[in-house]
C-alpha cells in the first residue's frame, strides 16, 4: 500500500492490490486518517462492486435483516473534538430527517436539537445518555439492536465512521455547541462518510447522487464509481512473445507483429543506464541527477532499479510538483495580472499543490471549472485602476470570453480543436459544425447562445448541451450559472465521456516518449485513428479505474519496456500534418528539446551552483535566456507545449549570453576539479557531473587535450578574463562545451 | 498565387510545409506573393498615446486662459508649415516637417473598440492586428514580416528590436514582450533584441570579456566532443540542426550587423549630433527618466542595420506609464519636451535614407498606441465607453496649467506616418473634426487596412496565413484587411 501525503489538505490515495478497492478519502485532520482510510476503502469497494452489478446500492440494506456495523473503541481525547453543531447535526439531518425532524416525528422522536435526541422517543428509554453510548437507545436503533427495525428504516445503515461519530459525541458528553456553530463553521469538520447513507435504490439515478450527501468531494468520488460501472472494460492486452516489462509493451509489439515488422520477431534493445537514469530524472523531477546518484545507480546490481528508482522519483512529491508546473501554468494560462490585463487568473500555487497531492486528475479540473467544488480555484487580479476582479479559467464576460473559454476548455480537457466552429462550421473537422459548438459554449454562459456566423448575428439561439451524448446523463441544463457550470464539470469529467481520460494519458504519453498517440495532441478527431488505439483505450481505461490517478499511469509507462527503450534515429516516429496516417510503431522514443526550465536547474545541478533548490518555475523574471529557450514571458493564452525550434536567436544566448556564461563558470564544480591533481580525474568528474555518465577513452582524449592546451600544468597562469581565475576558466570552458552539446540539450 | 480563405483548403498544405521546415531551410518559408515595393522596413514605435493635435494634427492654438473651457482648448500650439504644399504640423517639430515632401499624414485612423484605460491592450492591437486575448498568440508585425518575407542578408536576423529593456519580472513590461514577439511563430522568428544601442555591440562580442581565440578554441572542443557522441546522437536530424544553429550563431558574431553598431567611429560628428535629442536629462520634467539620447542612436542604428541586410527594424521611444507620451497633465510642456526628443532623429533618418538612395525601398512607419483628447480627469486617463466621442469640453473646465493639454485617451482618433517604400510622399490622408469631439469626419479608416496596405509594401497579401492548432491564422485580422490605395504611390 502506498500512501501520499500532503501537508493541509489532505487527499489520500490508498492503491491496495485490487481495482475494485482504490478509493480517495479527503481528510481535515491527519489524526482521523488511518481509521478513515479503511473505512473509505470498505465502503468505495462496496460502492464499485454494486456499480460493477448494475449501477445500484440495492445490495446493502433490506428491512428485515440486521446489519452488522463494526463498533470501535472510543478515544476520548479524539471524542472531545466532535462537535454537535458541525459534525452530529448534519449528519444526523441528513440520515434522519425524513422520519424524524420537529415537523414530523415519528415515534415521538425528534433529532431537531440535542435536547431533543437526549430525551428521546415513546418506547426505548432516552435517545441519549451522556458519557454512555451505547447505553443510548439511539445507538441501539442503529445497531439493529433495539425493539424495532434498524435504522435508518429501510435505508442504508449507518457507515461504521458515521457510528462512530455519534458514539464519540455521546461518549464525550453530548454537548450541545449549537451557540457556538459561527465559530466553527471555519474549523475543519470530522467529516462524515455520506456517501454510505444513500437510500438504497437512490444512486441510481444520476441526480440522486448530487442531491444526497453534504459531502461534495466523497459526492464526486462517489459519482465516479457508480459512473465506471456504466464503462465497458476496455479489451485486454495482446499475447505477444517478445519481452514484455508490462501491458504497454504487450499493445505495442502486437503492433509490431501484425506489421510484419523485424522488431517482432527481434525487439530492439533497452537504453543503458546512463541514459535510462539521465532520462528518468528529467522526466519525472525535471533535474539530471547527481553525479553521486549516476555513479550509485550505475553501480547497484539489483535486478528492479529501474522500477525502484521511478518510485523513489515519484515520491519526490515537491520535486516532482515542480516539473509539472510550468505546463498546466501555460495549458491554463496562468497569469498573475499583468498591469491590469490578466486573462485567466494565477493558479500556480493550486497546480503546485495539487501535484504534490497527487490530486485525482478529475477532481483537479473540476476544481477549476466547477463554483460548487469545495476546493474551487479563482485568483483575485486587480486591473489597472486597483479594482479587483474575481477571475478565473471560466471568464463569460462577453459572448467572446465565453467562447474563447468554451474552446480553450475543449483544446485543454477534450484534446479537440474548436476554435475554427467558433465562427463557422470548422471546415477542417466535420465533426463541429458551428451550432454544436455554439451548444457546448451555452453550458459556459447564463443562457443559451446566439449563432453569430462570422460576425454576423443569426437571430438563431442554441439550446445548451454538452457536444456528447452519454448514457443516463440528464438532458435538463440548469438555469443558475453555477449550477450550470457544475453540469458541464460533471459531464466532462465523467468516465463516459469518450474524450476526457484520453486526452490526459495522451498528453502523459507524450509528455515521456515525445510524439502522442493521438497527433496533434489538441486536435482529437474521428476521421483519424490514434496510432495504437487499443492502447490508448486500455490505458484510459486503467487511468479512469484508478480514480484518475496520474502517478498511477505515469509510472506504468515509466516501467514500460516501450519507454526505456534505446534511442534510435533509424526507428524514431515522425508525425506529419500532411501524412496524418502515417503509421507510428514506438519503436524508439523521440529525441526530445530540454525545456527552459530543465536547463536551467540541470545546469544549477551540474555546475553545483548554490540555489538552495530554488527553480526557475518560481521566477516571475523573464529573461533572454529563458525566452530564448522558449519560456514565455506571460502566459495570456492556453498553450499546452512549447515548440523544441533551435534558432539563431537562442544559439547566440547559449554560445555568447552572459547568463548561461555566469552559470557555467561560477559553480562550485569547477574548485573542486581545480583541486582534482589527476588531470584524468577531471575529465571524468566532469563527464559524470554534466552528462551522467563516464567518458569513453576517445572523450578522455579530447578533455585532455584540451585541457593541456589551455591550462598548462605549471606554465604561469594568465588570467583569462577580467572575472575569471586561470586555473578554473578552462574548466570552465569544458563545462560549458558539455552543457552545449547535443547529448546535454536533448533527452536520448 | 492568391491565397484566401476559400482557397485556403487546397492550399494549407503549403503553409503546413513551411511551418514543419528544419530551420536551415526556412527561407524557403517566406512566399511572396506580390511585387514588394519595399524591401525593407524601420517602424518607429512611440507608445503612450500621443497627442495628435499637437503633432500630426495641428488645429487652432488656444493659449492657456485660467478657467477656460474644454471646449475652448483646442491646440497647445502653433501650426507650422512643411515641405509638403498644404500640409501643417505642430510647432517643434520643424525638421521633420522639412522632410514631409517624402511622407504620408494618416489622420483618420479609429478604432471600433474603446481601450479606455488600458494602454497594453491598445499596443497589443496596433502591434499585433487582434484584440487581446485572441485566443492564439499573436505574432507581432516585425514576426509576420520576418517570416513571411524572409532575410535579406543569410547573416542578418530579419527582425531587430532597439530601445527595450527586456530582462525583467515587471508585469507590464512582460506583457509587452510578448507581444513584440513571435507568438506561435516561435522562436526562429523573435526579434533580436538590441536594448541599448550604445552597448549594442557586445552582444556580439564575446561575453565577459573573453578573447575571441579563447571562444573559438571553446567552440572547437563542443563540435569534437559532439563528434564523438554516441552514433545516435550524430545521426539525429535534431541534434545536427542544432549544432549547425550554432555554428551559424557564431557567423553572425562576424557579420555586417556588428560592423553596424560601429556607428561612433564610422559616422562623422555632425551627424551623430543630429541624431541626438534636444534635450537633456536633467531639463525633462521626468528628470530621472530615459532620455531620448538611446532613441536617437537607436534610429541611427536602424539606418545601419537595413544597410547591413536587415529586414524589419523596430525602434521604440521606451513607453512607461505615466512617463514620456502617456501625459496625464502639464500635456504642453511635456509635448514640448518629446518634439524635442523625436523630431531630429526621425527626420534624421529619413533624410539619410532618401539621400543614401534607400528610402524608395524602405518603408517608415511612425506609430503610437491611440490619440489623446480633452479630460476632465486627467490623472485617471479613464475613457468611459464612448464618452470621449461625445465630450465637447463645454462643461469642462481648465483652472491650472497642469491640466492644459491632451490628457484623455482617444481610441477614436489615432494618426500615423509614413516614409518610403512605396508610400505617397506630401500625402495628408482623412480629416479630422475642428473642435472637441476631434473625430474622423472624413475617410475614416480600419487598423487592419493599415497593416494589409503596409504588408501589400513588403509583397504580403493581407489573407496571407499561417497555419496554427489546425486553422489558418492571417496576417491581417482574419484576413480581412483591405490595402488602402490611396495611400500608396
Amino acid at each position: 500500500m502506498l500512501i501520499e501525503r500532503a501537508a493541509r489538505t489532505c487527499y489520500v490515495v490508498v492503491v491496495p492490490a485490487h481495482a475494485e478497492e482504490y478509493a480517495v478519502a479527503r481528510c481535515g485532520r491527519a489524526s482521523l486518517l488511518m481509521s478513515r482510510l479503511r473505512n473509505s476503502v470498505r465502503v468505495a469497494r462496496r460502492m464499485a462492486l454494486a456499480a460493477v452489478a448494475g449501477g445500484c446500492f440495492c445490495a446493502a440494506a433490506a428491512e428485515s435483516k440486521r446489519v452488522e456495523i463494526p463498533v470501535r473503541p472510543v478515544d476520548l481525547k479524539e471524542a472531545a473534538k466532535v462537535s454537535y453543531a458541525r459534525d452530529i447535526k448534519p449528519l444526523l439531518a441528513a440520515d434522519c430527517d425524513e422520519c424524524h425532524s420537529s415537523d414530523d416525528f415519528k415515534g415521538g422522536f425528534s433529532i431537531s436539537s440535542a435536547a431533543t435526541l437526549i430525551k428521546g422517543g415513546k418506547k426505548g428509554g432516552p435517545g441519549i445518555v451522556p458519557g454512555k453510548p451505547d447505553e443510548s437507545s439511539i445507538v441501539k436503533y442503529i445497531l439493529g439492536l433495539a425493539d424495532g427495525p434498524q435504522m435508518p428504516k429501510g435505508e442504508t445503515p449507518l457507515s461504521e465512521s458515521e457510528l462512530h461519530l455519534i458514539r464519540s459525541w455521546i461518549a464525550a458528553g453530548a454537548v450541545d455547541d449549537s451557540d457556538r456553530a459561527a465559530a466553527l463553521a471555519n474549523t475543519d469538520a470530522v467529516r462524515t462518510n455520506a456517501v454510505s447513507s444513500l437510500p438504497a435504490d437512490a444512486a441510481r439515478r444520476w441526480e440522486d447522487v448530487l442531491i444526497f450527501s453534504t459531502n461534495r468531494d466523497q459526492q464526486f468520488a462517489a459519482r465516479r464509481a457508480l459512473r465506471l460501472g456504466l464503462v465497458a472494460p476496455a479489451a485486454p492486452p495482446p499475447k505477444v512473445a517478445g519481452p514484455v516489462f508490462n501491458e504497454i509493451d504487450q499493445f505495442v509489439e502486437a503492433r509490431w507483429a501484425e506489421a510484419k515488422l523485424p522488431q517482432a520477431q527481434k525487439p530492439p534493445p533497452v537504453c543503458d543506464d546512463a541514459a535510462f537514469v539521465r532520462r528518468v530524472y528529467l522526466d519525472v523531477i525535471g533535474v539530471i541527477p547527481s553525479a553521486q546518484a549516476s555513479r550509485a545507480f550505475a553501480a547497484d546490481r539489483a535486478q528492479d532499479k529501474r522500477a525502484k528508482l521511478v518510485d523513489a522519483l515519484l515520491a519526490r512529491a515537491q520535486d516532482y510538483a515542480a516539473h509539472w508546473t510550468p505546463f498546466w501554468e501555460e495549458a491554463l494560462a496562468s497569469q498573475p495580472s499583468m498591469g491590469g490585463v490578466g486573462t485567466h487568473g494565477d493558479y500556480a500555487d493550486f497546480i503546485y499543490k495539487s501535484f504534490a497531492e497527487n490530486k485525482p486528475f478529475d477532481l483537479m479540473v473540476a476544481e477549476i471549472l466547477d463554483p460548487t467544488m469545495p476546493g474551487y480555484q479563482k485568483a483575485d487580479l486587480a486591473n489597472a485602476n486597483g479594482k479587483i476582479n474575481v477571475i478565473g479559467f471560466v471568464r463569460t464576460q462577453t459572448q467572446t470570453d465565453t467562447i474563447q473559454t468554451a474552446a480553450n476548455t475543449a483544446q485543454v480537457f477534450l484534446g479537440t480543436g474548436m476554435k475554427c466552429a467558433s465562427c463557422h462550421n470548422h471546415f477542417l473537422n466535420k465533426e463541429w459544425p458551428q451550432a454544436r459548438f455554439t451548444a457546448f459554449a451555452g453550458l459556459f454562459a447564463t443562457n443559451d447562445l446566439e449563432l453569430i456566423r462570422c460576425e454576423k448575428h443569426s437571430g438563431h439561439f442554441v439550446a445548451a448541451a454538452f457536444p456528447f451524448d452519454l448514457p443516463d446523463a440528464p438532458k435538463q441544463v440548469p438555469h443558475d450559472p453555477e449550477q450550470r457550470l457544475h453540469y458541464l464539470t460533471t459531464l466532462l469529467v465523467d468516465p463516459t465521456n469518450p474524450r476526457f481520460a484520453k486526452t490526459i494519458v495522451n498528453r502523459i504519453w507524450k509528455r515521456y516518449l515525445g510524439l502522442g498517440l493521438f497527433e496533434p495532441a489538441d486536435d482529437f478527431r474521428l476521421d483519424r485513428a490514434p496510432s495504437h488505439p487499443r492502447l490508448l483505450d486500455w490505458l484510459a481505461d486503467d487511468f479512469m479505474r484508478h480514480n484518475y490517478d496520474l502517478k498511477h499511469t505515469i509510472r506504468l509507462i515509466l516501467t514500460s519496456r516501450t519507454y526505456q527503450l534505446r534511442y534510435d534515429p533509424a526507428l524514431e516516429d515522425h508525425f506529419d500534418v500532411q501524412k496524418p496516417d502515417q503509421p507510428r510503431y514506438a519503436r524508439s522514443p523521440s529525441l526530445r528539446r530540454l525545456t527552459a526550465e530543465q536547463f536551467t536547474d540541470s545546469i544549477h545541478e551540474a555546475a553545483a551552483l548554490h540555489w538552495d533548490g530554488v527553480r526557475l518555475f518560481r521566477s516571475a523574471a523573464s529573461t533572454a535566456f529563458t525566452r530564448a529557450l522558449g519560456r514565455p514571458a506571460v502566459r495570456n493564452e492556453v498553450c499546452t507545449g512549447r515548440a523544441d525550434d533551435v534558432a539563431v536567436v537562442q544559439a547566440l544566448e547559449l554560445l555568447n549570453g552572459t547568463e548561461l556564461h555566469d552559470l557555467a563558470y561560477s559553480g562550485e564544480v569547477l574548485d573542486e576539479l581545480a583541486s582534482l591533481a589527476d588531470r584524468k580525474h577531471i575529465v571524468e568528474e566532469l563527464y559524470w557531473s554534466v552528462l551522467s555518465r563516464a567518458p569513453t577513452s576517445a572523450e578522455c582524449k579530447l578533455g585532455l587535450a584540451y585541457l593541456d592546451a589551455n591550462a598548462p600544468a605549471g606554465a604561469a597562469a594568465k588570467p583569462a578574463g577580467p572575472q575569471e581565475r586561470a586555473d578554473t576558466a578552462p574548466l570552465g570552458d569544458m563545462l560549458w562545451a558539455l552543457a552545449a552539446s547535443p547529448e546535454f540539450q536533448y533527452i536520448r | 498565387m492568391k491565397m484566401n480563405r476559400r482557397t485556403f483548403l487546397q492550399t494549407s498544405a503549403l503553409a503546413v510545409a513551411g511551418a514543419g521546415l528544419a530551420p536551415h531551410a526556412r527561407a524557403a518559408d517566406a512566399v511572396t506573393l506580390i511585387t514588394p515595393t519595399a524591401d525593407a522596413m524601420i517602424m518607429i514605435w512611440l507608445p503612450g498615446g500621443m497627442a495628435q493635435t499637437d503633432l500630426w494634427d495641428p488645429k487652432e492654438y488656444t493659449p492657456y486662459r485660467k478657467g477656460m473651457k474644454g471646449s475652448e482648448l483646442l491646440g497647445t500650439c502653433k501650426a507650422i508649415p512643411t515641405a509638403a504644399d498644404g500640409i501643417f504640423l505642430g510647432e517643434g517639430l520643424e525638421n521633420i516637417a522639412s522632410a514631409m515632401q517624402h511622407g504620408t499624414i494618416l489622420r483618420s485612423l479609429s478604432y471600433d473598440t474603446r481601450f479606455g484605460a488600458i494602454h497594453l491592450k491598445a499596443q497589443y492591437y496596433m502591434m499585433t492586428g487582434y484584440l487581446f486575448p485572441t485566443g492564439v498568440k499573436a505574432p507581432s508585425m516585425g514576426s509576420v514580416i520576418a517570416r513571411s518575407a524572409g532575410r535579406r542578408h543569410p547573416q542578418v536576423p530579419p527582425y531587430i528590436y532597439i530601445g527595450r529593456d527586456i530582462d525583467t519580472s515587471d508585469e507590464e513590461k512582460l506583457f509587452i514582450s510578448e507581444y513584440l514577439g513571435p507568438g506561435f511563430y516561435g522562436v526562429n522568428y523573435a526579434p533580436f533584441m538590441i536594448p541599448e544601442p550604445a552597448r549594442g555591440l557586445s552582444t556580439l562580442n564575446a561575453a565577459a570579456g573573453m578573447k575571441i581565440d579563447r571562444l573559438d578554441r571553446r567552440q572547437a572542443y563542443l563540435q569534437a566532443i559532439a563528434g564523438a557522441a554516441a552514433p545516435e546522437l550524430q545521426e539525429a536530424d535534431k541534434a545536427r540542426d542544432y549544432m549547425k544553429v550554432m555554428e551559424e550563431a557564431r557567423a553572425m558574431m562576424d557579420s555586417p550587423v556588428k560592423k553596424a553598431f560601429d556607428y561612433a567611429r564610422d559616422e562623422k560628428p555632425t551627424l551623430l549630433e543630429a541624431y541626438r535629442p534636444k534635450i537633456t536629462a536633467a531639463e525633462q520634467l521626468d528628470s530621472g527618466y530615459y532620455n531620448g539620447q538611446r532613441f536617437g542612436e537607436g534610429c541611427l542604428l536602424a539606418r545601419r542595420l537595413v544597410e547591413a541586410g536587415a529586414r524589419f527594424v523596430q525602434v521604440e521611444y521606451q513607453y512607461g506609464p505615466f512617463k514620456g507620451f502617456d501625459m496625464h497633465e502639464n500635456g504642453r510642456q511635456r509635448m514640448i519636451e518629446m518634439k524635442k526628443q523625436i523630431d531630429g532623429p526621425i527626420a534624421q533618418l529619413v533624410r539619410d535614407l532618401h539621400e543614401r538612395g534607400l528610402l524608395k525601398r524602405t518603408l517608415v512607419c511612425i506609430a503610437t498606441e491611440f490619440g489623446r483628447t480633452i479630460a476632465s480627469a486627467p490623472a485617471a486617463g479613464v475613457e468611459p465607453e464612448g464618452d470621449a466621442e461625445r465630450h465637447t469640453g463645454e462643461n469642462l473646465i481648465i483652472d491650472s496649467e497642469a491640466m492644459y493639454g491632451f490628457h484623455g485617451h482617444f481610441s477614436s482618433g489615432n494618426q500615423m506616418l509614413f516614409f518610403g517604400g512605396g508610400f505617397k510622399s506630401g500625402y495628408a490622408h482623412g480629416q479630422t473634426a475642428a473642435r472637441h469631439p476631434m473625430v474622423p469626419v472624413k475617410d475614416p479608416v480600419h487598423l487592419s487596412d493599415v497593416h494589409a496596405t503596409i504588408y501589400k509594401a513588403l509583397g504580403i497579401p493581407p489573407d496571407h496565413n499561417y497555419v496554427t492548432e489546425g486553422r489558418p491564422f492571417y496576417v491581417t485580422n482574419l484576413g480581412k484587411g483591405q490595402p488602402i490605395g490611396a495611400l500608396l504611390a
